[in-house]
């Protein structure tokens, strides 16, 4: 039986909630086309047209809005939900896609060297 | 829903990040969860097919990829700016995954142990050759400090502008000095760059 879940036939989504029975990238359907304006560190939140797709999502994907009502990195969404950096960037990318959650793209900053002090004060204060 | 009850503010923070890198078992996730906010957390990345060609993955012949996992944390730094720290695998075969780290980032920290300095060097070729900062932090296992500073600077042959320091992952105020070390390496580069 355990060799026949390792042969990586396409598992149905009531496995998938139970952890890694599937393999990851059939989440994303065998993608892993990488937006790379989506990097580790983006913070991602669901937007508040969000709930009208809810009911027409799996679970993952369900999972990730669900995940960043307040704002959260690519890379924490990734391990909180135990899947690849990889997988989470194509899910992040099609629910952007579909509006159900912003990218907060930060405005380039003109100063790099006044983030830089904030930076400091900050970790000074730790 | 209050705003004074929610600490996350709905709007996104600012986000900075600081690597921290070295060699396995050097205390990268000891040093992140010394600071974190948060339970340090796990992720994965796997490496793509033209990575793994580059790998030796000769042992693996039935796989195609492998997976590299990597430890992060994060602190609230201010109302407006969230650091996130990654420790992240210090061999020269993950560095695929330190193109993705460190861009964008502020520099980074590289633990050392005095006992295996050889296992630094990666991090040192890599972070000097893309002119980022970075400060050597020494973990002194077992409490001791057998090599002084200037010994270990003559051996792993860093110029004199690279801060060095002691620091014990385990302390918070250690790794708080590391952190502080490289911003202000940082910071001083920043301003150099501008005014010249």
């Amino acid at each position: 039986m355990i060799e026949e879940a390792d042969v990586g036939e396409d598992v149905d989504d009531e496995l998938g909630a139970t952890g890694r029975l599937i393999r990851p990238y059939a989440m994303t359907g065998g993608r892993t086309d990488i937006d790379s304006t989506i990097s580790l560190e983006t913070q991602i939140q669901s937007s508040a047209r969000a709930s009208q797709h809810l009911g027409a999502y799996r679970w993952e994907a369900a999972k990730v809005v669900e995940l960043v009502q307040s704002p959260m990195a690519l890379i924490e969404i990734a391990a909180r939900l135990n899947i690849p950096i990889g997988v989470a960037r194509v899910l992040v990318a099609d629910l952007v896609a579909d509006g159900a959650v912003v990218l907060h793209v930060p405005v380039k900053t003109q100063n790099f060297a006044s983030l830089l002090e904030r930076v400091l004060d900050g970790v000074r204060n730790l | 829903m209050s705003a004074i009850s929610d600490p996350t503010p709905a709007r996104g923070k600012v986000p900075v990040k600081i690597v921290i890198a070295g060699g396995f078992g050097v205390g990268k996730s000891t040093f992140v969860n010394s600071i974190s906010e948060i339970e340090p957390l796990r992720s994965e990345a796997q490496m793509t097919t033209a990575s793994a060609q580059l790998d030796d993955l000769s042992q693996i012949s039935t796989k195609q990829t492998t997976t590299v996992a990597m430890d992060f944390g994060r602190i609230s730094l201010t109302d407006e700016i969230v650091l996130y720290l990654f420790g992240t695998p210090g061999q020269e075969r993950f560095h695929f995954m330190w193109n993705e780290l460190s861009r964008g980032a502020i520099g980074a920290v590289i633990l050392t142990d005095t006992r295996r300095l050889g296992d630094c060097f990666a991090a040192i070729d890599y972070f000097e050759a893309r002119s980022m900062p970075f400060v050597l932090a020494l973990n002194p296992f077992d409490g001791q400090r057998t090599h002084s500073i200037e010994a270990v600077r003559e051996a792993v042959q860093v110029s004199e502008h690279v801060p060095m320091l002691y620091c014990d992952a385990r302390h918070r105020s250690d790794v708080k000095n590391g952190l502080v070390s490289l911003v202000e390496l940082a910071l001083r580069k920043e301003r150099t760059k501008s005014t010249t």
